[in-house]
């Protein structure tokens, strides 16, 4: 029977939306499949899998993308779904600890990938606010200027989740000198 | 003198793994075998280091056969040679520090 649940993670908390995946898989409810705010489970034995995920450089389908998924499948990893270039694995428990990465350098790699995604997500905001602004002091119209400042509100959001993605890019740069 | 090369320890492991034709889940083991434990290689990791790898020609991929859709790789002899380098850089690095501290066992 399959659970389907309605959740919305911002892309800098996927650390936090991997560790809910694995809560879920604890309980017995095992992730099928993701669509935009709506994660999919099915019934399984408690705590039987590890999830992990990533954002891709590049679509499932597409590029290296297609050997890099066909390689974790030859380690014994399953490859459960996809949404835009997220990508979701998993490994039975009965088969070890399971982890994407085991060094630093993968992990600054993965994280530099999403400030891209973050960097080329906020512009497609200005052209939003710059509109409402302009309409607003044409017209004076009070939805224009609810328009501009709920935009400009969402855009301060995406530019604090950037930052929190770019604070622990900074963080783990640092260790890296120490170690790998 | 030119710049020496400070190999990390998941690429010289793999590399050294390597000196026998292995595919990626066998180059997990064998790392883990080899540290007793120590190292785990993730796979997301290792297909990094196995992408480069080859680019640098350090290492190739075997034609495999057509049954079996596990590649394998093993190492070419660039790759041998930056393995040899690296085990007298870490042989420095180990005579110099029992120097220092006496040789005291941990």
């Amino acid at each position: 029977m399959t659970h389907s649940v309605r959740r919305l993670y911002f892309v800098w908390d996927f650390e936090k939306q991997v560790e809910w995946i694995n809560e879920m898989a604890e309980k017995g409810l095992h992730l099928k499949n993701v669509g935009l705010g709506r994660f999919d489970f099915e019934e399984g034995e408690p705590g039987g899998y590890t999830y992990r995920m990533e954002w891709l450089s590049r679509r499932p389908g597409r590029g290296d993308s297609v050997s890099y998924i066909h390689f974790l499948e030859e380690t014994g990893a399953e490859y459960v779904a996809s949404f835009k270039h997220w990508v979701y694995f998993r490994k039975q428990t009965a088969d070890g600890p399971f982890d994407l990465y085991s060094d630093l350098d993968s992990r600054l790699n993965h994280l530099k990938r999403l400030m891209t995604l973050m960097a080329c997500l906020i512009p497609l905001l200005l052209p939003a606010i710059a509109l409402n602004v302009w309409v607003w002091l044409r017209f004076w119209e009070t939805p224009n200027a609810v328009m501009a400042g709920a935009t400009t509100a969402f855009l301060l959001f995406m530019i604090s989740g950037l930052y929190k993605i770019a604070r622990q890019y900074r963080h783990l740069k640092n260790e890296r000198v120490l170690h790998e | 003198m030119p710049e020496t090369i400070v190999l990390t320890e998941a690429v010289y492991y793999i590399l050294l793994s390597l000196f026998e034709p292995l595919h990626g889940y066998g180059i997990m083991q064998k790392v883990e075998a080899l540290s007793r434990g120590r190292v785990r290689l993730a796979a997301g990791t290792l297909y990094g280091a196995i992408s480069t790898l080859l680019e640098k020609r350090w290492i190739k991929a075997l034609p495999g056969e057509s049954s079996s859709r596990k590649k394998e790789y093993v190492i070419l002899e660039e790759g041998r040679q930056a393995v040899i380098s690296e085990i007298s850089r870490l042989r420095e690095l180990i005579d110099n520090g029992e120097k220092i501290t006496g040789g005291e066992k941990q």
